[in-house]
């Protein structure tokens, strides 16, 4: 039993270091979401013509990704004149709150193009364990820059990353 | 790409075959046999004692639930003859009580007596181990710590005795049906309008597996099982009694057979009931077998 | 510790990749997540004493790409144990879950491990809720193929995962969904959009001698194979949208329906309208002996086929997600949900606008008649038998100014203690709740913000609680302090004020810290857990009352 343990956190702490050092890019991968109508969109058709996208992944019963998608809601179209930026909104609602969904965006007025992930496909596939986790991609659909959790003003650090990469720079991190 | 197609149209019919409707599945009818109609003479007791029963609910993945076993072993050294016992394996208590499908822990206790007596006493869902003594609430809860045990139980047996019970059982193996006749006599003091009188067939040294935190590894095949609410002989919350010239003789049958029960290492235990607080006023064990 | 050996290979691996060039070599990416708790005795709150007072739950996952293959694989550590509450049967580590996959063109095919879901879940949904401990992955092999624009086909045949076992039962299954919209693309479709599906899914599991319960010399005739059907239709016109499956089982005798042989039906209908600033929604269902799981003898949250959605608000507040929770009733249900959400508009020209979310839910039993027989009961389409749950709610958010945003929500909640906890006592145990929340955010300094929230949940105490430390009014206060992006730090405490019995009033405080590096996160925590269920999506456990130093790590790469 004790040597369990140990090499349980010999693993980890290996796997840990591994995080550190791991790849700064790599590209989006393939899974089938839905559309706010229910049909089936495959995530190799995102794009934004060569222009930064932010993939964020919520669900209605999270505030806070309520409040962060709220935050960027007041910034968007500033956001979007500036650097040409798109948010893809990914809920990971399950078939309990799929149908409310379409409601709860348009509700709150948002202008995001939302996707259904109702089985955690492209959920898994991205590697995110908890929502909300923001993505950042560059022209060429390669994901850059990525943070979990959100806490009032975190918009601000990201839109420094939008302009980073609008301007053809990589975003180091802080 | 063609075999894709083959292969998905094979699959698909592959499923067709796939359900199974049972036309009748009620099955024949059960054949019945006269049984348990010559009721035996009983002779009331010379020095009758007061006898408690200690409900112990309980799971075989509850790795606290020996120290309760034990403690209830030690009772019944300490109160010979006065103490009976029955181990109630709840459905309610969930995890603890679950079968596994693997290897081990894989046979169930559970059963319609136990989970039945347990959604009237609520005390599964609390966490094991628990127990009830007579049926009665200690500050307004059924369930009771195994600390307490001992002093409810010295409480319990310091009443005086009310009623006694006897019970004498008849076996036909050709049919494997068991039959229990239980005396019932009333002594001094007042008994209730209703009384009910239940009985319940409790299985003994059986050798399955068990949690135990007491000891390392903590999961136990070699594990021996005392006291095994399995079944009742007639209803759960029994039949009513009604006393003529303070005496009653009541009969309780049950077919067992296909059950996988020991029945030499089966008791038969007699329980007399107050029928509408449910009380415990008398116990009484025998062997299942006479 | 061969798992040991090539978990470590293949992470090597994986670290050799990374310094190549991505294009040549695919891309290795994961996420790994550390959760431990250190447990110390406390009296006031009946833990049990435990064996191995440090346990923690461990899991990686790597996933390789490169062009149309991937592969990827889970390990999972539960040592010494898994945490209090999660089933112990996880003890242990390995891989539980590995697969590799193809994509050539239209077809898509994945051998070993796999989630799937089947139209509104109703008859099939394999996923993983790591919080809880469930993961009900599938085993096999999967085939998804687009013969044409618009029609797809999905088909597998596997087994389900069982802890560190699988299922008796061995699950086929097929679904086909046809889009119209794509499917001729050249009709004139306006604002109109037609989905229509169809699914079959069937469990093969070996035989078994159970007595007859109402005829004990007769076994019971039990059917080895189990089909269950659905169809679903899927109608959207501009802003509506209308969502209905129904789904029907045959005879399968199991230990939740008390191996019975009445067929299982199951109705799913939801109605959603939305246009700008304003949304409604309205969702039905009927389920009747609908459990379905991969071994007739499973129960709890074990090997579990179906996904019977629940329809009733995610709560996510404390006091009213986890002291009376409602857990999904599959052998007996009829309920139904609305649910409105506006935002006010802009003509009000009011400088913040208020965003309102109200929600009303109740769902019932079925009306039931026993016919005494092995068909078990009759039920009546659309009468109401025992109510089991009703929750009605009002959420309103409200900026104050640049720097204050503020949200109050209101909540009645009555529930049948009795029957959704599932013990069928004799006697109803009714709670009737009313709790209200105050959440208040305040931006201190740029970087800065101040979090509050305040709830408090008002209910008599019951004469017999069914479970004693949770009876009466609770209140609960939080603090959370957070530096952006870095670093936050909570305290919280929940307080049992209304408990009848002096000594079970207590008080819970809990207080963590945490860092937040990017997608690294960490937090470290002391204080008392209150015992009760937790639920997330349909699935609940049930979490002992703990007292203890936790620690968790999340991360992905």
């Amino acid at each position: 039993m004790k040597t369990n343990i140990l090499s349980s956190f010999i693993v980890f702490g290996f796997m840990f270091l591994a995080t550190l050092k791991a790849q700064k890019q790599y590209s989006l991968p393939t899974a089938d979401v839905q559309d706010l109508k229910g049909q089936t969109v495959s995530t190799s058709t995102f794009s934004n013509e060569g222009k930064p996208m932010i993939i964020s992944f919520w669900a209605t019963w999270c505030k806070p990704c309520i409040a962060e998608l709220s935050a960027i809601h007041e910034e968007y179209e500033a956001w979007a004149e500036e650097t040409g930026v798109k948010l893809v909104a990914i809920s990971v609602d399950d078939q309990r709150n799929v149908a409310k969904v379409a409601p709860f965006v348009n509700g709150r007025g948002w202008n995001y193009e939302v996707y259904c992930d109702p089985n955690g496909n492209f959920k898994r596939a991205m590697s995110v364990n908890t929502v909300p986790h923001t993505f950042l991609l560059d022209g060429q659909g390669n994901i850059v820059w990525q943070h979990n959790a959100y806490n009032p003003g975190d918009e601000e650090h990201l839109f420094e990353m939008i302009e980073k990469v609008a301007a053809g720079k990589l975003p180091e991190s802080k | 790409m063609k075999y894709a197609v083959l292969l998905l149209l094979g699959l698909f019919f592959f499923l067709f075959p796939s359900c199974d409707i049972i036309e009748d599945p009620d099955g024949p009818p059960a054949p019945t046999v006269p049984f348990c109609t010559d009721t035996p003479a009983f002779q009331p007791r010379l020095n009758p004692e007061i006898k408690v029963l200690l409900e112990d609910y309980t799971g075989h993945r509850c790795g606290n639930c020996p120290l309760a076993a034990s403690k209830l072993h030690d009772l019944q050294e300490e109160h010979p003859g006065q103490v009976v016992g029955l181990a109630l394996h709840a459905q309610a208590a969930g995890y603890f009580t679950a079968p596994k499908t693997g290897l081990t822990f894989t046979h169930d206790f559970r059963n319609e007596v136990s989970n039945t007596l347990d959604d009237y006493f609520q005390v599964a869902a609390t966490g094991l181990p628990k127990g009830v003594i007579n049926r009665k609430r200690v500050n307004g809860a059924y369930d009771l710590p195994i600390s307490i045990w001992g002093q409810i139980l010295q409480q319990e047996l310091n009443a005086s005795q009310t009623a006694d019970l006897q019970v004498k059982t008849i076996w036909d193996s050709s049919t494997s049906s068991l039959c229990a006749f239980v005396f019932v006599e009333q002594l001094s003091g007042s008994l209730p309008d209703s009384l009910m009188l239940s009985v319940y067939l409790v299985e003994n040294d059986f050798v399955n597996w068990q949690a135990d935190y007491s000891i390392p590894g903590e999961e136990i095949e070699q594990y021996t099982h005392n006291h095994i609410l399995r079944s009742s002989l007639g209803p759960i919350w029994g039949k009513p009694v009604k006393l003529n010239s303070n005496a009653a003789v009541v009969s309780f049958s049950k077919n067992v057979s296909g059950a996988t029960w020991v029945m030499s290492n089966c008791t038969v235990v007699a329980v007399l009931q107050n029928g509408l607080s449910r009380e415990v006023i008398q116990v009484e064990e025998v062997a299942a077998l006479p | 510790m061969k798992n040991l050996l090539l978990i470590l290979g293949l992470f090597g691996f994986g670290s050799f990749l990374h310094s190549q060039s991505a294009t040549d070599y695919g891309e290795i990416h994961g996420n790994v997540g550390i959760d431990a708790q250190y447990y110390l005795d406390d009296a006031a709150i009946n833990t049990q004493p435990v064996p191995d007072i440090f346990r923690a739950n461990s899991f990686l996952n790597l996933v390789y790409t490169r062009g149309d293959f991937r592969a990827g694989l889970r390990y999972e550590a539960y040592m010494p144990k898994p945490l209090l509450g999660f089933p112990v049967a996880f003890e242990g580590h390995g891989i539980p879950f590995r697969y590799a996959g193809y994509t050539l063109g239209r077809l898509d095919i994945t051998a070993g491990n796999f989630y799937e879901q089947f139209g509104n879940g109703l008859i099939l949904r394999s996923y993983e809720e790591r919080a809880l401990g469930f993961d009900n992955a599938l085993d096999g092999v999967r085939l998804k193929y687009q013969p044409v624009d618009g029609l797809r086909l999905t088909g597998f045949i596997a087994r389900q995962r069982f802890y560190w076992q699988y299922s008796p039962g061995n699950i086929k299954g097929f679904d086909a969904e046809l889009t119209l919209r794509e499917f001729l693309p050249k009709a004139d479709w306006k604002k109109w959009n037609l989905i229509v599906g169809g699914s079959f899914v069937s469990r093969y599991q070996p035989g078994q001698e159970i007595a007859n319960p109402d005829n004990p010399a007769n076994l019971l005739e039990i059917p080895l194979n189990v089909g269950s059907f659905s169809g679903r239709l899927n109608i959207g016109y501009a802003g509506f949208q209308l969502n209905a499956e129904y789904a029907y089982k045959i005879n399968d005798p199991n230990a939740l329906n008390k191996f019975i042989y009445k067929p299982g039906t199951a109705a799913y209908l939801s109605a959603a309208y939305s246009t700008k600033g304003l949304g409604i929604s309205l969702q039905a269902k009927r389920v009747e002996n609908f459990d379905f799981r991969s071994d007739r003898n499973a129960q709890g949250n074990d090997l579990l086929l179906n996904f019977i959605p629940m329809l009733n608000k995610q709560h996510t507040y404390a006091l009213p997600a986890s002291i009376y929770p409602y857990a999904v009733q599959a052998n007996s249900e009829l309920g139904w949900q609305a649910d409105v959400n506006f935002t006010t508009p802009k003509w009000l020209k009011k400088k913040y606008a208020t965003t309102v979310n109200l929600n009303f839910s109740m769902v019932s039993a079925l009306d039931t008649t026993p016919t005494g027989d092995r068909y078990g009961y009759t039920s009546s389409a659309f009468d109401f038998g025992k109510q089991y749950y009703m929750d009605a709610n009002i959420e309103v958010q409200q900026p104050l100014g640049k720097k204050t945003k503020l949200s109050v929500m209101y909540m009645y909640l009555w529930q049948n203690q009795r029957l959704v906890q599932g013990q069928g006592t004799t006697e109803d145990n009714v709670i009737a709740a009313h709790i209200a929340v105050v959440d208040a955010t305040w931006k201190v300094a740029k970087k800065h913000t101040l979090r509050f929230e305040l709830q408090h949940l008002a209910t008599p105490a019951l004469q017999n609680p069914l479970n004693t430390l949770v009876n009466g009014s609770w209140a609960m206060a939080l603090v959370e302090y957070n530096f952006n992006p870095l670093f936050f730090a909570s305290v919280m405490n929940q307080w049992s004020y209304g408990n009848p019995d002096e000594k079970k009033q207590i008080h819970y405080p809990t207080a963590m810290v945490g860092v937040t590096l990017k997608t690294t996160r960490i937090a470290i925590g002391y204080g008392r857990q209150r015992e009760g269920i937790i639920c997330i999506g349909g699935v609940c456990r049930q979490v002992p009352a703990s007292n203890g130093l936790t620690f968790s790590l999340m991360s992905s790469f």
